[in-house]
């Protein structure tokens, strides 16, 4: 189910940036260099405003950033590993390393809510976190989410 | 009061859903959604529908996400903070340590009454709830008062 949603293009891996609106910029812009999107302002706004009424940083090492907003034509999702953590004030305090970015239209409720609950359940799993953490390249990302997404 | 806990038991308890986030707007406190994958709930599921627990704690984990975050959207949409959590265990050893460990002031729960063995051993669990949770409980009464 969430195959149909990863693009290699949409996936990036870097060492480290300085905090959590930085590495969801360059998500954003990610999508807007590969023609995903259109624009990047309200989707930003989006996200901003849904990340300090609360961190979407859920639990050992992963944040979900999520927003619905018709500023895309679908359900967009972008994948970022950060090798060394990143501060995203997550509710157990522990630095995030894979962030998955999900935005989608404001019609598309229904299969936003069940794409965020399936990457929710997955990433519960200790050894999906140890493997994705692992990864070194998109293509690697996308075949070990692959395998956990059932 | 600044933390509240939503316990959803199941996607027939929305009344509550919306008394919990209409609590918390009204007095500006985080909203904590907790569903629990419950081990008894699991066999007993897993034994009806002819399946293996480990896929259906699987199935069971996943519905709570979806609750969980059509709950969220909603108070999202209502300015309220929300945060969410699943956990795994028995439902009252882990509301007793959820409620002490992050100071919750209030705990809300939804309950349909009259729905068989499922509805009864919801009774009970609510009992235990009251018996053991060190917190104020609200027991939302779906389709009923309060």
């Amino acid at each position: 189910m969430i195959e149909e949603f990863l693009d290699e293009d949409l996936i990036i891996v870097v060492d480290k940036i300085e905090d959590k609106f930085a590495m969801i910029e360059k998500m954003i812009d990610q999508a807007l260099r590969k023609g995903i999107i259109m624009t990047r302002e309200p989707i930003l706004h989006k996200i901003r405003e849904r990340e300090e009424l609360e961190s979407t940083g859920v639990v050992e090492g992963i944040a979900i950033p999520h927003a619905r907003t018709e500023a895309v034509k679908d359900l967009l999702m972008v994948i970022g590993v950060v090798k060394e953590g990143l501060d995203f004030n997550s509710l157990d305090g522990k630095p995030v390393n894979i962030v998955f970015l999900i935005v989608a239209p404001e019609e598309a409720k229904s299969k936003y809510i069940q794409v965020l609950a399936r990457i929710s359940r997955i990433c519960r799993q200790e050894d999906f976190r140890k493997t994705l953490l692992d990864a070194t390249s998109p293509s690697e990302v996308i075949s070990i989410l692959g395998k956990f997404d059932t | 009061m600044e933390k509240i806990l939503l316990y959803i038991i199941s996607g027939e308890t929305r009344a509550s859903w919306d008394r919990a986030v209409e609590i918390s707007k009204g007095l500006s406190a985080t909203l904590y959604a907790l569903f629990i994958v419950d081990k008894d709930l699991v066999k007993t599921v897993a034994n009806m529908r002819g399946l293996n627990e480990i896929d259906t704690a699987i199935q069971i984990e996943e519905e709570g996400w979806k609750y969980l975050y059509y709950l969220e959207d909603k108070a999202v949409n209502e300015g309220v903070k929300t945060a969410l959590f699943v956990e795994e265990g028995d439902s009252i050893d882990i509301l007793r340590r959820f409620v002490k460990e992050r100071n919750i002031e209030l705990l809300i729960v939804g309950h349909r009454s009259g729905q068989g063995v499922e509805g009864r051993k919801v009774e009970r669990m609510i009992q235990q709830m009251i018996e053991y949770v060190q917190c104020p409980i609200l027991i939302e009464k779906e389709g009923g008062k309060r």
